[in-house]
């Protein structure tokens, strides 16, 4: 059986098989055999494998970003007792009571207090946010605090949107981590693929103008497929280049730190503390480094309103974001005010140093040089903590996009590779065998199964995740993680029933059972959510709450749109006219999909 | 078509080349942020230097990576990843032998 097809592996045996590829020459209309069309074909080649290795992973850590550019609002719908609390201006006046308030309160509960940092409410998280502990370099606690009134709320245990967020940067698999070093190489080494994979494709694409204005769905099969994946590709290209670069640049000094151990080389090793204070523009002193267990003097009583008050002249009125309170390395108690992060592009935002006891101001700590602004812009961009709901929901498009790119791409590899492989078993006359037509070869059903069990399974992992929320109850021994279990074994079942379907007994049931299912879940959301809380669209929609509301929507958008790519899947309906039907089942077996009417209905959810 | 057939030495050169993609290009984007951090370092702030450094080091991958599959032969894709990634990454160990040395 043939593997790899006539054009791919030419590049590859230039050398050793000149005569195969005269022969290929021959066979194909006659191609000027310049250096540039080699070239390309490499390139080809390399957007093929690459893409297929690490796509499915890719897929996963595309879905779960994008559902990230609303990790607050996830992490708002998912702790329905957070409800009601009114919000707070971020610039305005009372922002310092309310940060005092809520050190007050955190300093009753915790009297010896070493360190900690405190999230003021603002426009997408009405709650006070504190975290702190009490140990020189321990863990942090966390405690959701009522900006009004400074008592603590208490909520759910959950992950929320935070799973969705450590999950596609570390693949996280648990509230408290573990494998995340391990977690996120796997990421970079996926997110470095995914840029071979995009410059390959760019360079593959001689039409690339052109492509940005083809799509035949109407053709059916492979060619609709590859259609939709330069539709997908070329749209918006510059943002998957923009995410794919800052992603790798946000981990840099974790995958490629070799230019910081040439430059940063002391007297005594590399001294990566002074690179992390010139990289986010701190003195390195001003960045105390701690063993576990070392003591420290708890903090003293800090007065919060005039520091606050003199850091938003210095800004102009510009919006505090965060404050922290911790000693520095020579044992001073500082307070640093951090500038909300939706004032600029730039990430981190700049800081204003204090004196805790005097409060006084010492310092600002910002970023200011060309590349390590540039560094601060990607980053910036890669986070999307700037932008406001109109440009937060472009972006998610733009992801949700992308996860359709890598979607198509996956499973036109397979159509691809399928047709090749019924093409080249009728060449050898056995097209009569009937068994050699409908069984592919073990590889491509493998890929057709995983294709099933990421591609539809995760959005119905995702689906049964949040309803986990709702349904587990809310005393069980720890709860996130059972959230968290909810999540992997709906995948698991789905990866079960896609290798039953496509490796085991090749049946067309495949997609639209997992898919069914995921747009079910979907769109019961909105409906367990109120059966199970006081938050449901009955209370939000007429009081105009629309943070909560249009989560339930689009909940509820999701699984219609899921739902009908599941109809339109369903076993023993004709794909599209007869002349598509013939040639769908020509060049696609069981494993594959059957029309490519379909892609643009999104494949992911809120 | 006897250039479709897969064989063992077909595979081993894929998987070579996949080696030398993934590793020869890591060690030639690794020695190129090194040794440019370095010279950098000479004209601008240290964390600049490192910053440009590492940014064009990942293009410098994604090129290694594309050559490592267009070179004529797999030795190729070792050969033109390894070498310059050794000479560049001498060259930036090589002030610090200097003072070992001195």
């Amino acid at each position: 059986m043939t593997r790899i097809t006539a054009p791919s592996c030419q590049p590859v045996d230039r050398a050793s098989a000149s005569t195969a590829s005269e022969q290929t020459r021959k066979a194909k209309p006659p191609k000027a055999p310049s250096d540039r069309e080699g070239f390309r074909q490499a390139m080809s080649w390399l957007h093929t494998w690459a893409g297929l290795i690490l796509g499915w992973l890719l897929f996963a850590i595309f879905l779960t970003g994008t559902l990230s550019f609303f990790k607050n609002e996830f992490n708002l719908w998912m702790r329905p007792e957070m409800h009601g609390l009114q919000p707070v201006e971020a610039a305005a006046p009372q922002v310092a009571q309310t940060a005092q308030r809520a050190l007050d309160a955190l300093v009753r509960k915790v009297p010896n207090v070493t360190q900690w940092i405190m999230h003021l409410p603002d426009d997408r998280d009405p709650a006070v946010n504190i975290l702190w502990r009490d140990t020189g370099n321990g863990r942090f606690e966390t405690l959701r605090m009522h900006p009004q009134t400074g008592e603590a709320i208490d909520t759910r245990q959950t992950m929320g949107g935070d799973f969705f967020y450590r999950f596609h940067f570390e693949l996280r698999t648990a509230q408290k981590g573990r494998w995340t070093l391990q977690g996120r190489w796997v990421v970079g080494v996926a997110t470095m693929l995914m840029f071979v994979a995009l410059i390959s494709g760019v360079i593959t694409h001689r039409r690339i103008f052109k492509d940005f204005f083809t799509f035949r769905p109407t053709k059916g099969g492979q060619r609709a497929w590859l259609d939709a994946h330069n539709v997908t590709g070329v749209l918006v290209l510059p943002f998957y280049l923009m995410i794919t670069f800052s992603g790798l640049m946000i981990f840099h000094t974790l995958y490629m730190p070799a230019g910081i151990a040439t430059a940063y080389q002391g007297e005594k090793g590399v001294d990566s503390n002074a690179y992390f204070a010139d990289l986010q523009g701190e003195k390195a002193e001003s960045r105390p480094r701690r063993g576990l267990g070392d003591k420290v003097e708890p903090l003293p009583a800090i007065a919060l309103p005039p520091i606050l008050a003199e850091a938003r002249t210095r800004w102009d009125g510009g919006r505090i974001g965060s404050v922290q309170a911790r000693r520095d390395a020579k044992g001073r108690a500082v307070v640093e005010v951090t500038r909300h992060e939706g004032d600029r592009l730039q990430y981190r935002p700049p800081r204003l140093l204090f004196d805790a006891t005097t409060g006084q101001w010492l310092d600002q700590a910002d970023a200011t040089g060309p590349a390590v602004k540039t560094y601060g812009v990607l980053y910036g961009l890669h986070m999307a903590r700037f932008a406001d709901v109109g440009l937060r929901w472009a972006l998610f498009g733009f992801g949700v996009l992308g996860s359709l790119m890598i979607a198509t791409g996956m499973v036109l590899w397979s159509v691809k590779r399928s047709a090749t492989s019924q093409t080249q078993a009728s060449r050898k006359g056995a097209a009569a065998n009937t068994d050699a037509v409908t069984k592919a070869p073990f590889g491509e059903r493998l890929v057709a199964a995983i294709n099933i069990a990421t591609l539809a399974g995760l959005p119905l992992a995702c689906g049964v995740y949040i309803a986990s929320n709702r349904l587990v109850p809310l005393n069980v021994e720890g709860r996130a993680d059972v959230e968290l279990a909810w999540f992997f074994s709906a995948w698991g079942l789905a990866l079960l029933w896609a290798l039953a379907c496509a490796v085991v007994r090749p049946s067309r049931m495949g997609w639209s059972v997992p898919l069914g299912a995921a747009g079910l879940v979907w769109a019961l959301l909105p409906v367990i959510n109120a059966l199970t809380t006081h938050t449901h669209l009955g209370t939000t929609l007429p009081a105009g709450e629309w943070v909560w509301a249009s989560m339930d929507l689009a909940f509820l958008a999701t699984g219609l749109l899921l739902g009908g790519l599941s109809w339109r899947l369903r076993p023993g309906r004709a794909p599209r006219g007869k002349a598509a039907a013939t040639k769908a089942q020509r060049t696609t077996p069981v494993a594959a999909l059957p029309a490519a009417s379909d892609v643009s209905a999104s494949t992911s959810g809120a | 078509m006897k250039a479709t057939r897969v064989d063992g030495r077909y595979r081993l050169a894929i998987t070579s080349r996949t080696v030398a993609a993934i590793g020869g290009g890591y060690a030639l984007a690794a020695g190129f942020a090194a040794a440019l951090s370095l010279l950098l370092a000479q004209c601008m702030p240290r964390v600049e230097a490192v910053l440009t450094a590492t940014m064009l080091s990942w293009a410098v991958y994604a090129m290694a990576a594309g050559w490592a599959f267009y070179a004529r032969t797999a030795w190729g894709a070792w050969g033109g990843t390894l070498l310059p990634a050794m000479v560049l990454g001498a060259s930036a160990t090589a002030p610090q032998w200097m003072r070992a040395v001195a």
